[in-house]
C-alpha cells in the first residue's frame, strides 16, 4: 500500500511540472506584459525598461519560470493589479464561499441521484425507469446557467421563495468563525440565521447539483443493474433471501465503487460548474473573483486562480486515487 | 451490422437535430429580419406577435433571427472542434497504441497533463490571456477535447496490433502508414463517431458557457450564450429573452446525447443478450 502511495505521489510530480509550465507559457505568450498593462501609453522607454526590471521580465525565460515555480511552492502568487493585495490572500478570503456552495451542491446531488438511480434500476423497464432516464438525460443536456436563470424566474421571481443572488443579507449579525455561513450560524446558536443562510444557498446549490444528478443517477442505475447480474445474487434469490436484504447486502456494496468513482470524477465538473453558477448568482466565491479578474485584465489574479484551481484539482484526484485503493485492494495490482 | 431505426432515441434525436440543422441552413430565408437589426420602437415584443414569431429583445432585434445566428455559430464552432480534435486525437492515440515505447510514454504524460486541468478552466484561461476570436474559441475548446479520442484509439490499437491480420500485414512488409490506414483506423471509426457525438454535445455546452461569460466569439455576433447573458437582466419583464436561447442549446445538446446513446446501444455487444 505504501509503495502504491509513493508511486502515485511521484507520478504526479511531472504532471504538476508540465501543468505549471503550461500556465507560465500562457502568461508569457499572451500579448502585452506587465509593463504594457500597468503603464500609460505615453510611458518613456526608460520607464518601460524599469518596470520590466522590477517585475523580472528582463531575466531569461527559464529563470522566470524557476521563480514562478518557487513562488508557487511558497504560496506567493504575486499581487493583484486591481485589489493591490496578495493574490493568495484574496483567494483564501473567497475560498469558504466556494467550498460551502460545492459542499451543499454535492450533498443535494448525492441525496437525490443515488436513490433515483436505485429506484430506476429496481424497476428496470417500467414507466418510472423511463421517467428517471428522461430526467437524467435532460439534466446533462441543459446548460447550468440556463437552469439557474429558470430557477430564479420561477422560484424567486414568480413565487418569491428564495433570494436570487448573493450569500447573506446586508448587515449579517452572525460572527465569522469558520467563514462558512451556515456553520457559523449554528456555532452562534442562531438557528433562524442557519435557515436564512440555507435559503441563499438553495438556488445556486440546486443549479450546480442539477447536471451532476443526471450523471450520477445514470451510473447508479447501470451499476445496480450490473451488480444484480452477479451469480451470488442468483444464489441469494434461490435461497430465498428477502428483496430488501439482497439490495442491502448484495447490490449496494458492489454498486458503491462505480458510484464513488463517478462522484470523484464529477468533482472536476463541480469546480468548473461552480465558476459559472457563481457568476449567475453573484455568489462571492473564487469563480466570481476569476470572472472579475478577467474582465479588468488583472493578470496576476487570473493566473493565480487558474494555477490554484488546477493544483487543487490534481491533488484532489491524487487523494481520491489513494482512497479508492484503500477500499478496493483489487485496484492496487494495475500500477501506472 | 443492423441498425435499429425504430427506436425512440433515434427518432426523437434525429427529429430535433434535423430541426436545428434546418434552421441553421435555411433560417435566413425563413425570416425577413437580420440578427443585428435594431428597432427601438419594437423593443421587448412578446413571442407570437405579428412579424416576430419569437418576439424581440430590449433593442428590438428579432429573436428568431438571433436564434438562427446562434445555431449557425454553435454548430460551426462545435463541428470544427469535433473534427479537429477527432482527427488529432485518433491519430495520436492510434500511433501510441500501435507503436508503444517512447512515443507512447511521452504522449501519455502529455495526455495526463492536459487532463489535469479542470474542464473549461483551461479554455477560460486561454481566452482570458489571448483575447476573443473565432480561432481562439476553437483552439480553447479543442485543447482538451482530443483526449477522449486518443484514449479510445490507444486502447483499441493496442488490441488490434496483435491481431493475426495486422501481424501478417506487418510481416509481409506493410509499412506503418499502410497498416494504420488499412487495418487500424477503419476499425476505430465506429467508436470515434460515438465519442464524437457526445463530444459535440459538450462542445456546444462549453461554447455557450464561454459566450455566456463574455469570453466566446466577439459580442457583435449573436450566440445563444451571449443572448442568455443579455436577457438575464430582463428576466422578470420579458422571460423569452433568456428562455428561448436556452431552449436552443437544450434541444441541440439533447438531440446529440440521444443520438449518441442510440449509437452506443447499437454497437453494444450486450444489446441482444437478454440478461435477467
Amino acid at each position: 500500500m505504501l509503495n502504491f502511495i509513493v508511486s502515485r505521489v511521484l507520478g504526479a510530480i511531472p504532471v504538476l511540472l508540465i501543468v505549471t509550465m503550461a500556465i507560465f507559457g500562457l502568461l508569457r505568450l499572451a500579448p502585452g506584459d506587465a509593463a504594457d498593462l500597468l503603464l500609460p501609453d505615453d510611458a518613456t522607454d526608460e520607464q518601460v525598461e524599469e518596470m520590466r526590471e522590477a517585475w523580472g521580465l528582463d531575466r531569461p525565460v527559464w529563470e522566470q519560470y524557476g521563480r514562478f515555480l518557487g513562488n508557487l511552492a511558497s504560496f506567493d502568487l504575486g499581487e493583484s493589479y486591481r485589489y493591490r493585495a496578495p493574490v493568495f490572500d484574496l483567494i483564501l478570503d473567497r475560498l469558504p464561499a466556494t467550498l460551502e456552495l460545492s459542499f451543499y451542491a454535492l450533498l443535494v446531488a448525492i441525496l437525490v441521484s443515488v436513490p433515483l438511480g436505485m429506484i430506476a434500476a429496481l424497476n428496470k423497464g417500467k414507466i418510472i425507469d423511463a421517467l428517471v432516464s428522461v430526467f437524467s438525460i435532460s439534466g446533462v443536456s441543459a446548460p447550468s446557467f440556463w437552469i439557474g436563470i429558470l430557477l430564479v424566474l420561477f422560484l424567486s421571481g414568480y413565487m418569491n421563495l428564495f433570494p436570487s443572488s448573493g450569500r447573506v443579507p446586508y448587515g449579517w449579525p452572525v460572527p465569522e468563525v469558520t467563514g462558512f455561513v451556515t456553520l457559523d450560524a449554528l456555532l452562534a446558536g442562531a438557528f433562524d440565521k442557519f435557515v436564512e443562510g440555507l435559503s441563499y444557498l438553495a438556488l445556486p446549490a440546486l443549479t450546480l447539483a442539477f447536471a451532476m444528478i443526471g450523471i450520477i443517477s445514470r451510473i447508479t442505475r447501470s451499476s445496480v443493474i450490473d451488480a444484480g447480474q452477479e451469480e451470488h445474487v442468483f444464489t441469494a434469490v434461490a435461497k430465498g433471501m428477502t428483496r430488501r436484504a439482497i439490495v442491502r447486502r448484495h447490490l449496494m456494496p458492489n454498486a458503491a465503487i462505480p458510484i464513488i468513482t463517478i462522484i470523484g470524477l464529477e468533482l472536476g465538473a463541480l469546480i468548473s460548474g461552480s465558476i459559472i453558477v457563481e457568476v449567475v448568482f453573484s455568489w462571492p466565491g473564487i469563480g466570481t473573483l476569476l470572472f472579475q479578474a478577467i474582465s479588468v485584465r488583472d493578470m496576476p489574479l487570473t493566473t493565480g486562480i487558474v494555477a490554484s484551481y488546477t493544483v487543487f484539482f490534481i491533488l484532489l484526484n491524487l487523494m481520491i486515487d489513494i482512497v479508492y485503493t484503500m477500499f478496493d485492494p483489487r485496484l492496487r495490482s494495475n500500477k501506472g | 451490422m443492423k441498425f435499429d431505426f425504430f427506436n425512440l432515441k433515434f427518432i426523437l434525436g434525429g427529429l430535433l437535430l434535423g430541426l436545428v440543422l434546418f434552421l441553421a441552413i435555411f433560417g435566413p430565408i425563413l425570416t425577413p429580419h437580420t440578427a443585428n437589426h435594431q428597432s427601438l420602437m419594437d423593443s421587448l415584443v412578446p413571442p407570437l406577435s405579428e412579424g416576430h414569431i419569437l418576439g424581440t429583445d430590449h433593442l428590438g432585434r428579432d429573436i428568431l433571427a438571433r436564434m438562427i445566428s446562434g445555431a449557425r455559430v454553435s454548430l460551426a464552432i462545435a463541428g470544427s472542434v469535433v473534427l479537429i480534435s477527432g482527427v488529432v486525437g485518433v491519430l495520436i492515440g492510434a500511433l501510441s497504441g500501435y507503436l508503444r515505447g517512447t512515443w507512447d510514454l511521452v504522449t501519455q504524460k502529455i495526455v495526463e497533463s492536459f487532463w489535469a486541468f479542470p474542464p473549461i478552466l483551461l479554455a477560460i484561461a486561454i481566452l482570458a490571456f489571448f483575447g476573443q476570436s473565432l480561432t481562439n474559441v476553437i483552439l480553447a475548446l479543442t485543447i482538451q477535447r482530443w483526449i477522449p479520442y486518443s484514449r479510445m484509439a490507444r486502447a483499441q490499437a493496442m488490441v488490434l496490433r496483435s491481431r493475426a491480420y495486422v501481424e501478417a500485414s506487418s510481416v509481409m512488409g506493410g509499412g506503418l502508414a499502410w497498416i494504420l490506414r488499412r487495418h487500424i483506423l477503419p476499425n476505430l471509426m465506429a467508436s470515434a463517431i460515438i465519442v464524437g457525438t457526445f463530444s459535440m454535445a459538450t462542445a456546444i455546452l462549453a461554447e455557450a458557457s464561454l459566450s455566456f461569460l463574455g469570453l466566446g466569439v466577439p459580442p457583435q455576433i449573436a450566440t445563444w450564450g451571449g443572448m442568455l447573458a443579455e436577457g438575464r437582466s430582463y428576466i422578470t419583464r420579458a422571460w423569452w429573452l433568456a428562455v428561448m436561447p436556452g431552449v436552443g442549446i437544450f434541444i441541440t445538446v439533447l438531440s446529440l446525447n440521444l443520438l449518441g446513446d442510440w449509437l452506443r446501444d447499437q454497437y453494444d455487444p450486450k444489446k441482444n443478450l437478454n440478461l435477467v
